[in-house]
């Protein structure tokens, strides 16, 4: 190893070989999704249809808001298991208030409208990001234990809110209106000049996270905390808050993923993103973020969501069978990371 | 060492003036790498770009990113914990410089080394420390290498 540091700028070809090495390591995701899709486009006619874009984007936009607030967390070093059922505990909670109707002393409530019901959404998942965070660091439990208890606890309320029925469902809403409002349904399966209104959501809340990691006294604390904690604290940074908060904030981005996903099925159950809460870590981790913590960010995570969601989509026109196909998505996540680990080795080993 | 490994210069010099701010306040990114780059310059740290990550340096000049962040945060005390210990000659004469700076700021600083020659060079009053008890105290003028090691045995 030389011990001598370089002084002043290295060699120009050096220094454009470092450059275009970083560069291709931080747009690695991206040209993952490029290739991917232009294999899929020569492999099937299916692939490169408008329809079937609009569909992909549709099953991604989900992933993609829930990795937002993943991201968050894992930049911290922390995990959060419960994503999926977050969303679903505050999408049914949403939706059991605006299909039915209530007696609350003695005063007939609801069904309530969609604004209502949205902020109701939010504030369930924002209280459920909340008690993530308040267990994690006023208990002393390790977050991956943390959020995988709460992951079950919610799903339990969420199926005790509903009766363990999707809703609306034939049994629950009898009297009265027998859908979700229309403003519901537009976010998850609408669309804006072609574009699915799901992927626009997506899109500004992935703009958002960018804004907040890089702009913001927050988005500072995240990085500092997971890239060495140890140094984060004593540098003033409160490891505690910064914990809360991107647990608060991953509870209330999921359960802008549960009213977009329950608009999309025009219904809302319990259990619906169970896939998600491992969904979303893969798609953050595939999005070249460092599950350790301290690197990375929002952008590669829509990616990495997007890539899964190809894959899967792309998996299913290829007339590949539903069993192998999990087998497929488990290999790419095992071996993007092996990459990524390898790619890094080398970075560090190159300094 | 209390730095941010993968983060760049200007980070890891504001952390400690950052983490005082409310987390929905805003940095001021273009003041912050202008203020990054003139300690950059003033402490001659030694790096191909302010962007690069701090992991990247060698042990001297990570250690002037430290001094950095507590020049820059304006602290009143500053604790340097061997401050010398694996950087080499020429990073440690600039640390001592940067001491002698943070000193002339009117802060307070508390080194802690068993190199008594630095000691000597540095101190304005030398406490020994014999099994976790003050065992004596010295002037700047008043203490020799015997003393301290007296005291210390």
């Amino acid at each position: 190893m030389e011990s001598k540091p370089a002084a002043g700028p290295g060699r120009a070809p050096d220094r454009i070989l470092r450059a275009a090495r970083e560069l291709i390591s931080r747009i690695g995701p991206v040209i993952a999704l490029v290739l991917l899709g232009a294999f899929l486009s020569i492999a099937t006619p299916h692939f490169l249809k408008v329809n079937n874009l609009a569909n992909i984007t549709r099953q991604s936009a989900i992933t993609a808001i829930l990795s937002v607030g993943q991201t968050l967390v894992i930049l911290t070093g922390g995990i959060d298991l419960s994503v999926g059922s977050v969303a679903a505990i505050s999408a049914s909670a949403a939706a059991v208030l605006m299909t039915q109707r209530f007696t609350v002393f003695g005063v007939v409530v609801g069904p309530l409208n969609f604004e209502l019901g949205l902020l109701i959404a939010l504030a369930v998942g924002a209280a459920c990001g909340l008690v993530n965070g308040l267990v994690i660091t006023r208990g002393r439990i390790p977050d991956f234990i943390a959020t995988l208890g709460t992951l079950t606890i919610f799903q339990g309320i969420a199926l005790i809110i509903t009766g363990g029925l999707p809703v609306p469902s034939h049994l629950t809403a009898t009297e009265l209106k027998g859908y979700l409002p229309p403003q519901m349904i537009w976010m998850g399966a609408g669309d804006v000049l072609g574009v699915p209104v799901a992927g626009i959501v997506a899109v500004v809340i992935v703009v958002l996270g960018w804004l907040l990691l890089r702009y913001l006294a927050l988005g500072r604390a995240v990085y500092a905390v997971g890239g060495n904690r140890e140094a984060a604290r004593v540098s003033g940074i409160s490891i505690d808050r910064t914990k809360v908060a991107v647990y608060f904030l991953s509870g209330l981005i999921a359960a802008l993923a549960g009213v977009v996903l329950a608009g999309r099925m025009n219904s809302s159950n319990a259990l619906m993103a169970g896939e998600e809460n491992l969904r979303s870590i893969a798609a953050v981790v595939i999005g070249g973020t460092n599950l350790f913590g301290g690197e990375g960010g929002v952008v590669g995570s829509l990616i990495g969501a997007f890539i899964m969601g190809e894959l899967g989509n792309g998996l299913n026109l290829l007339n590949v069978s539903a069993f192998w196909q999990r087998i497929v998505q488990g290999l790419v996540i095992i071996l993007v990371v092996i990459f990524d680990q390898w790619r890094r080795r080398r970075l560090t080993a190159a300094a | 060492m209390s730095l941010v490994p993968v983060l760049s210069i200007p980070p890891n010099v504001t952390l400690a003036k950052v983490s005082q701010l409310a987390m929905h306040r805003r940095l001021g990114l273009r003041s912050e790498s202008q203020m990054a780059s003139e300690y950059v310059r003033s402490l001659s740290i030694h790096t191909p770009s302010l962007n690069r990550a701090v992991m990247f340096l060698s042990g001297g000049n990570q250690q002037k990113v430290v001094l950095a962040r507590w020049l820059f945060s304006g602290a009143r005390i500053v604790i340097f914990d061997e401050p010398t210990r694996g950087i080499d000659v020429g990073a440690k004469a600039e640390v001592f410089a940067l001491m002698n700076q943070l000193a002339g700021r009117k802060a307070a600083i508390v080194m802690i080394s068993s190199e008594m020659p630095e000691v000597l060079a540095m101190a304005d009053r030398i406490l020994v420390m014999k099994a976790g008890r003050v065992s004596a105290e010295f002037a700047a003028g008043e203490a020799t290498q015997e003393k301290l090691l007296r005291a210390a045995s």
